[in-house]
């Protein structure tokens, strides 16, 4: 679904990512993982179109990335609400950038699902950070993605609040599966979550490691198997 | 509950105001005393009113006017960086003009009717809601910026989705400093060359040394602005029930 061939990027004289070879295969959840500072954030900037590549090719679904589009959702850090807007509004509002027609009953189901029933008029500073996050998820969702960018969407919140979120993305990809690619610096989250990992090594980000998490799910945290990952992963890390 | 102390206030100050004349025997041709100013308004009530009236349409068509103006040419000027640097240091250059030293002119190209005094509080009105909008626009968080460009959303969509919507408190602010300054703009026309309006009141009586009928004038503007302010607070608190900034400033 995703594939990116000889992937380079600098921008002001900084080169950030060099050479990145990566597949995403259409169901496939791929976390990419590394220390700050090592152009994670600019590879899913470079997959949603938001930046153009200084050298390379990008494919989404066969065709090149030269713009932002509709097939792909995007999720950043901060929940990026617009705070005049009501919850369900907020939710819409891919919806109708886009023209598209009524999507207000999917809009409700989202939210039911998200646990959010009964929130739909309210305005997001009347919501807690887990629950502002569960809106950009269900606003995310609300235009079919046939791929995901999460850019470490997890990683303002509480530890609680972010062990039930990832929880509930794991939920969300076991009831429809999509290409996703989920950029975190939690080990945590990434052997919960995916798929393969990415580890990215810095300065220029360059692909240092894949590791593949062949689990079955549902996962769960603290799950024996997961420690084996996770120890490897932080092996990785200290070398990358 | 919250208007009893800004009443208390007021009368505080309105009776060591009248202690002052009484205790100094001012003459009441220097300072009247309040009952003086009252006894001056139930004399012409119903001129003074009309005169009132007259000062506050044009205050209020020349603060609309200024909106109508005024939030297009913010968002052509954080649209086009050309159009930025073409008009804004005139922008700039007009404001610091002082608007008594325009205010003749502006009497002899558009006559002592009320259409000078329209343009007056035009000229006054307009600079502060320009910036405060333009502003608030600017001032859109990046991470809403992106989330808009990630959905290709249009431009048309960025400014009248995101950017404007997002500078509305702002634009309050403007409006509210816009609002006092208007009632300002139209009596300076007025004193420059008028025959209605309290402006005109006040020149007048300073003509026949009726210093309470002044007082009287000056009372009256200080309630079309209060009013006028206190509108648009009101209106804020309606508009932009998602803001914090729902102090009086």
């Amino acid at each position: 679904m995703i594939r990116l061939s000889g992937v380079s990027h600098s921008f002001d004289g900084v080169h950030a990512l060099d050479g990145i070879d990566l597949e995403v295969g259409e169901h496939e959840f791929v976390a990419v993982i590394g220390r700050s500072g090592c152009g994670k954030s600019t590879l899913l900037r470079l997959v949603a179109g938001l930046l153009t590549p200084s050298h390379g090719r990008i494919l989404v679904a066969g065709s090149p990335v030269t713009r932002p589009r509709r097939d792909v959702s995007v999720m950043f850090q901060r929940p990026a609400l617009l705070p005049w807007r009501t919850v369900l509004a907020n939710v819409l509002l891919p919806i109708e950038v886009f023209g598209l027609g009524d999507h207000r009953e999917r809009a409700h189901e989202l939210l039911e699902l998200a646990g959010l029933g009964g929130f739909e008029q309210r305005r997001p500073h009347e919501l807690s950070g887990g629950m502002q996050q569960r809106v950009s998820l269900c606003r995310s969702l609300i235009q079919s993605p046939r791929v995901m960018l999460m850019d470490e969407p997890f990683s303002a919140l509480d530890a609680i609040t972010r062990t039930e979120l990832s929880l509930e993305l794991q939920r969300v990809q076991l009831a429809q599966p999509r290409a996703v690619m989920f950029v975190t610096h939690s080990i945590d989250e990434a052997v919960l979550l995916a798929d393969r990992i990415v580890v990215l090594s810095p300065r220029p980000g360059r692909i240092h490691r894949v590791v593949e998490v062949g689990l079955a799910r549902p996962r769960a945290l603290g799950q024996v198997e997961l420690d084996a990952v996770s120890r490897e992963l932080r092996g990785l890390l200290v070398t990358a | 509950m919250r208007a009893v102390l800004p009443v208390l206030g007021l009368l505080g100050i309105i009776g060591l105001w009248w202690l002052a004349t009484i205790v100094f025997a001012i003459e009441p041709l220097l300072v009247p005393s309040p009952a003086d100013v009252v006894a001056s308004f139930l004399e012409l009530p119903g001129y003074l009113l009309e005169q009132a009236l007259i000062t506050l349409w044009e205050a209020v068509s020349g603060f609309g006017l200024s909106i109508v103006i005024g939030v297009p040419l913010a968002l052509l000027i954080v649209g086009s960086s050309v159009l930025e640097r073409m008009f804004y240091p005139l922008l700039v250059a007009l404001n610091a003009v002082p608007k008594v030293a325009i205010a003749p002119i502006v009497v002899v190209w558009f006559g002592f009717g009320i259409s000078s005094k329209v343009l007056m509080v035009v000229l006054v009105c307009i600079f502060p809601i320009v910036i405060s909008t333009a502003s608030g626009m600017r001032s859109t968080p990046s991470e809403l910026v992106e989330l808009f460009r990630s959905l290709d959303a249009t431009r048309t969509h960025e400014f009248f989705k995101l950017r404007l919507w997002h500078a509305l408190p702002q634009i309050f602010v403007g409006l509210k400093v816009s609002i006092t300054l208007a009632v300002i703009g139209a009596v300076i026309g007025e004193f420059v060359g008028a025959d209605a309006g309290l402006g005109y009141v006040i020149t007048a009586s300073g003509g026949s040394a009726d210093t309470s009928l002044a007082f009287a004038a000056m009372a009256l503007l200080a309630i079309i602005s209060v009013t006028l302010f206190y509108l648009l607070t009101w209106a804020e608190r309606k508009l932009v029930p998602w803001s914090e900034e729902h102090r009086v400033l």
